[in-house]
């Protein structure tokens, strides 16, 4: 029990089914996921990854079980509870088209602090504004070019909108970032790169990386490995049911 | 919030040319909307000011719309003229306080020549009770003098002393003149705001003079009496076209009008402008109404616009959405991002669209003086006008309620599964 506080994340009895059908999606007996630890998820496309996102994120609600997070069921929070605390406490990456085209670069990177006071209270304590964060942010992120940084962000390379959206996840220090197929559309090196500035910051900030892929390769440079088919009792379930031999 | 609203406006900068389209196409229905209005009520006030501290208007018998179109606005003819005789005994009435006799029929350069007696300068009223006043001159004193109005005088620049030449016949184009009796340029009136600044003033004998030896319309052939002549003649006229009367008293009017129109010797109409204006009103209120109701539609039309654009742009926008909802963004967020963008756009349209409105007006008024004698106004907006305007913003907002909905529904749906 004593151990349980240096849980930041902790799944019980969940199970998620879309509204309409029957059959669940997601039935997870138990998940737990420690504070620091940088989690490498894997399951093939259809297993659930970006439902259980949604759910860690906060933007679905699942029927049952507890979905506790920094020691709080967001499962019992309400809607704009739920959307408040995952401006406060997670970061999102995503496989591509991270960026909001009409804003730059820096727009883009403090866009999180826009949406939660603790955010934008934390890099103030640090940094004398948000700009100047974003700037070290992605400075940290090999993105320091002056010309660069006045592009407008649908001119940059796919690598390039990775990192700017990695600074972004990582503005105001979020307690959690979860990253789904960030590497996805990038080249081996870049891949590589990435995963290594990324894992920079989040141990220097001691931050939490929930990171999915279908990309096994990736999984040994992680503190942990979880398979989602072994946790997810639906899909195996589910798969048998439509006789589904992929 | 703040955010939001900035969000709104970035947007809308980087799809510049479908938001200026939309944003043009309100601006316009917004501009046709107030613009109907605004020429409505302009039209209506102008018409208002042109008579005023008159109790009745006498003319031959015909509708009363008619007799006060020809008489007091200079608008069409008249169907026939009322002898001498009968304008003499009715002045004459004892209820009476003083009469203006007019005689139209002829003009100058499509402006048109009007008989009268120097009473007319010192009774007659307009606007708000206004006199008559002079820019330069004074009322007529020799036969062949004449009272041009303010516009006749800036659009033909004529001076005082200068010469005039009256056609016959009340058209802008006449084939016969009264080229051998030229008049005068005694005095130049201030600008009224009404059809009198068209019109060109001349004393009733004049009018008789220059139609000595005419017959039927047209010179008699042979006969040709000079203007020196014509001045030892009779020139007492035979028949005037209308004249306006003011009573003693207020409360005689409906006696008078009864008389009047009861007259044994000849057919005669007497009206209350203001009554005969109500009429007239009533008659144009349909084609009002049908104006109202077109350029209304325009608008709810100009709006479908925006709503068919707003449709459009929301499915390359879900991505967008997705992004906004996984740094925080609750769908009420983005619900108002969508209502703020119908709001922002009409806001501007409605900005723009009256700013052309006045544009209009000022690139207008001058042909609607010249035309029409109405003085558009740049007054600030009415409170029905504030009311219209309101209704189009309100309208514009609940535009962007169904693709805010719809936009709602994705953003609870899509979650972070961001399709493109």
């Amino acid at each position: 029990m004593a151990s349980a506080s240096s849980h930041i994340i902790k799944l019980a009895n969940l199970c998620f089914s879309w509204p309409k059908t029957e059959e669940p999606v997601l039935d997870i007996k138990e998940l737990y996921i420690e504070d620091g630890e940088q989690i490498f998820i894997i399951g093939p496309s259809g297993s659930g990854k970006s439902t259980l996102l949604s759910i860690l994120g906060g933007i679905l609600k699942p029927q049952h079980g507890t979905v506790s997070v920094l020691g709080q069921d967001i499962s019992l929070l309400n809607c704009s509870g739920r959307d408040q605390f995952r401006a406060d406490h997670i970061g999102f990456i995503f496989q591509m088209f991270n960026l909001i085209p009409y804003l730059s670069i820096v727009e883009n990177v403090i866009l999180p602090c826009q949406f939660s006071g603790i955010r934008k209270k934390k890099v103030l304590e640090k940094a004398h504004s948000l700009q100047a964060e974003a700037l070290r942010l992605l400075r940290q992120l090999n993105l320091d070019d002056e010309d660069l940084l006045s592009k407008p962000v649908i001119e940059l390379s796919v690598g390039q909108a990775q990192r700017v959206a990695a600074a972004r996840a990582l503005i105001g220090s979020p307690e959690i970032i979860i990253a789904d197929e960030p590497t996805s559309s990038l080249d081996s090196d870049h891949r590589q790169a990435f995963i290594n500035l990324l894992f920079n910051e989040c141990t220097q900030a001691g931050t939490t990386l929930i990171f999915v892929s279908h990309d096994t390769s990736l999984g040994k440079l992680f503190h942990r490995t979880i398979e989602l088919n072994n946790i997810n009792k639906a899909t195996v379930v589910g798969k048998i049911m439509k006789g589904v031999s992929i | 919030m703040k955010t939001i609203l900035l969000l709104t406006v970035k947007s809308l900068r980087n799809r510049k040319l479908t938001v200026s389209l939309t944003l043009i196409s309100i601006a316009l229905s917004v501009t046709l909307l107030l613009g109907v209005e605004r020429i409505r009520t302009e039209s209506r006030s102008a018409f208002m000011n042109t008579v005023s501290g008159t109790d009745l208007v006498v003319g031959a018998r015909s509708s009363q719309i008619q007799l006060l179109l020809y008489s007091v606005f200079r608008i069409g003819h008249a169907t026939n003229n009322i002898s001498w005789q009968s304008y003499q005994e009715i002045a004459n009435l004892p209820s009476v306080d003083w009469t203006v006799p007019i005689s139209l029929g002829d003009s100058h350069k499509g402006y048109r020549v009007m008989g009268t007696n120097s009473d007319y300068f010192t009774h007659f009223k307009y606007g708000n009770k206004e006199h008559l006043a002079f820019a330069e001159g004074r009322p007529f004193d020799d036969l062949y003098d004449a009272v041009i109005g303010a516009e006749a005088a800036k659009r033909l620049q004529y001076q005082i002393g200068d010469s005039i030449i009256v056609s016959h016949g009340a058209g802008e184009v006449s084939f016969v003149s009264h080229n051998n009796k030229p008049f005068r340029v005694s005095g130049i009136l201030k600008a009224t705001g009404t059809p009198i600044d068209r019109t060109i003033h001349v004393s009733l004998e004049a009018i008789e003079a220059i139609h000595l030896g005419w017959k039927n319309g047209a010179p008699a052939v042979g006969q040709n009496i000079s203007a020196e002549l014509s001045r030892r003649m009779n020139l007492t006229p035979k028949a005037i076209t209308a004249f306006m009367v003011k009573l003693n008293s207020p409360i005689a009017t409906f006696k008078v009008q009864r008389t009047v129109n009861e007259y044994r010797d000849e057919a005669l109409t007497a009206i209350l402008p203001g009554v005969a204006l109500q009429q007239l009103w009533e008659l144009t209120g349909i084609a009002e109404k049908a104006l109202f109701v077109v350029s209304a539609f325009v608008v709810v039309v100009g709006l479908f616009g925006m709503m068919t654009t707003m449709f459009t742009s929301l499915n390359e926008r879900r991505r967008e959405m997705a992004i906004l909802r996984s740094v925080g963004a609750a769908p009420k967020h983005i619900f108002s991002l969508i209502i703020g963008e119908a709001v922002f756009i009409t806001s501007l349209g409605i900005v723009l669209g009256i700013t052309i409105l006045y544009l209009l007006l000022f690139a207008v008024q001058p042909l609607m003086q010249a035309r029409f004698g109405i003085t558009l106004s740049f007054a600030g907006f009415s409170s029905y006008e504030l009311t219209l305007i309101a209704l189009v913003w309100f309208a514009g907002m609940i535009t962007g309620v169904l693709p805010g909905w719809k936009i709602y529904i994705h953003s609870l749906n899509d979650g972070l599964t961001v399709r493109t």
